[in-house]
């Protein structure tokens, strides 16, 4: 089990931001209103924008912290980021786009990648589609090749934004079982931003709930579903909540 | 459609016709005045004139050369300019794009004055016994600095219109920021700077003004196509005339091939 810690304090314009967060392997739910800071999160955690203090801890590793100097540049941190926008490359097709991680590790030669590649691609059963470029896909054949681009990384954190937002019904279903199943056959931390209920629910994942610059609820998902008659349960939440039981 | 509505779609499309045409006629007519007054004799004497093929050559290998300097300090500059938000940069942006806006010549008097043995630089180079005015060297540092600019204008909006959550997934998969601007940044935004890049190098076959003055037109040293012309209009006017038919039509070979094999050509995107 691989438990996780971050604490920051971010300023950038009108966003102020004062997070505390924690988890272990269950994945964690980040919602909140849009312009919450919830993207803004993710990029703290990545290593992208960096905090004016606090420390950012995964495992054993400290990956950021304020008091003791401590930035890992986000291309040392070992942790996967799946965009909104899927984030493939345009001018490569897909089992270069699946590889374009494995070429920066040592020790790995151009077949060695290849062969890595297509058996991720093969893992999600879309290895028929590496000469393809990724403009041709779909959005769900997209998803899934951004997917097996993260798993061949084997990174030890995921941090996934607004996964399937962009995909139909059915695709969705699709993209949340194969993420739900990597996930627990992974085993490693993911923080997913989601304004999809259904995504916490087949991904059993915790909820925090990023309001006014501050984490002002983070607690499992089903213990907060049972307080959805609770009047005192945020406004959001209970919106997040209404229409799913 | 009904034949109406189509009729009346045909006739606004003959309006703008008509009102680009004179600007149109403008653009294409010295093209075609080259084309129509050079005759093949004149063009083949052009081409023999041992001073042509000096020149050409010249042109060649000065603006070859010019491109790869551009280039090489071009692009780190212009990923700077695009990704940085200080004033310095800002400013700096602006510095750089004074060429397009003053005229040659003053280029070429700003070089002199900088490089020039009574110039600032001028002593430092003279102590070394190395003077660039009027050398080959002055002709090449008169290209870039007036063609320069048209690929860094081009390269900071093709840098600056990159998605830029691909360059955050490219460094969450672990490449450096140096492998993601020639991995990523270049190879992705390449329509874009070939595009300046293509402006540049005409810029730089094309140059007069600032060559001129800061390097002299000294034939097999310092004259190129453009100083050769001007010099053969004093001789021959037929001769001038065929030698610009021939940097024209060298130029559009020239665009071509690198537009042909540096664009892609677009992919067919699902609906």
């Amino acid at each position: 089990m691989t438990n996780w810690s971050a604490q920051f304090e971010f300023s950038r314009g009108d966003l102020e931001l004062k997070v505390d967060l924690q988890g272990a392997d269950r994945p964690l739910a980040l919602i909140g209103a849009n312009g919450a800071g919830k993207t803004t999160v993710l990029k703290i955690l990545l290593g992208i924008e960096t905090p004016s203090s606090g420390h950012f801890r995964c495992g054993e590793k400290l990956l950021y912290s304020s008091e003791k100097s401590i930035c890992v540049d986000p291309e040392n941190r070992r942790m996967a980021y799946l965009p909104q926008g899927c984030g493939l490359f345009p001018h490569l097709d897909v089992l270069d786009n699946v590889g374009f991680g494995l070429q920066t590790q040592k020790g790995l030669s151009v077949s060695e990648v290849k062969k890595l590649s297509l058996q991720a691609l093969e893992e999600l059963d879309v290895s028929h589609l590496k000469t393809r470029n990724p403009i041709q896909l779909s959005a769900g054949e997209r998803q899934k090749v951004a997917l097996a681009r993260v798993l061949t990384m084997r990174p030890e954190m995921i941090l996934l934004d607004e996964p399937v937002s962009a995909l139909d019904i059915m695709a969705r279903r699709e993209v949340r079982e194969i993420l739900s199943e990597q996930l627990l056959e992974l085993k490693i931390p993911a923080v997913l931003v989601t304004h999809d209920v259904r995504d916490v629910r087949e991904l059993s994942a915790d909820v925090a709930l990023l309001d006014k610059g501050k984490i002002s609820l983070q607690g499992c998902y089903k213990e907060i579903s049972e307080r959805r008659g609770d009047e005192k349960l945020h406004p959001f939440l209970k919106e997040f909540l209404g229409d799913f039981n | 459609m009904n034949s109406r509505t189509h009729r009346y779609t045909d006739s606004r499309k003959r309006i703008w016709i008509l009102v680009a045409f004179p600007l149109l006629l403008v653009l294409v007519l010295p093209g075609i005045a080259l084309l129509l007054s050079a005759g093949l004799p004149a063009v083949w004497t052009a081409v023999s004139d041992p001073i042509f093929k000096e020149a050409l050559l010249l042109s060649l290998k000065t603006s070859i050369l010019s491109l790869g300097l551009i280039f090489f300090f071009g692009i780190p500059m212009a990923w700077w300019f695009a990704q940085s938000d200080s004033r310095v940069a800002r400013i700096l942006e602006a510095l750089v794009d004074l060429p397009v806006i003053v005229p040659p010549a003053v280029i070429g008097i700003g070089l002199l004055q900088a490089f020039g043995r009574n110039g600032i630089f001028g002593k430092v180079f003279d102590h070394w016994d190395w003077g660039i005015p009027f050398t080959f060297w002055a002709v090449i540092l008169a290209q870039v600095v007036i063609a320069a600019p048209f690929f860094i204008r081009s390269a900071v909006v093709a840098f600056r219109e990159l998605d830029q959550e691909l360059i955050v997934v490219a460094r969450t998969l672990g490449h450096s920021p140096l492998q993601i601007l020639t991995r990523v940044v270049i190879p992705m935004s390449r329509t874009g700077w070939v595009g300046g890049l293509t402006l540049a190098w005409a810029r730089a076959l094309g140059e007069f003004g600032a060559t001129l003055l800061f390097a002299g037109n000294m034939p097999g040293v310092t004259q190129t196509v453009p100083l050769a012309i001007y010099s053969a209009l004093e001789r021959d006017v037929h001769v001038a005339v065929a030698l610009s038919l021939l940097l024209c039509a060298l130029a559009l070979v020239l665009l071509f091939l690198l537009r042909k094999f540096f664009v892609p050509v677009s992919l067919k995107e699902r609906p």
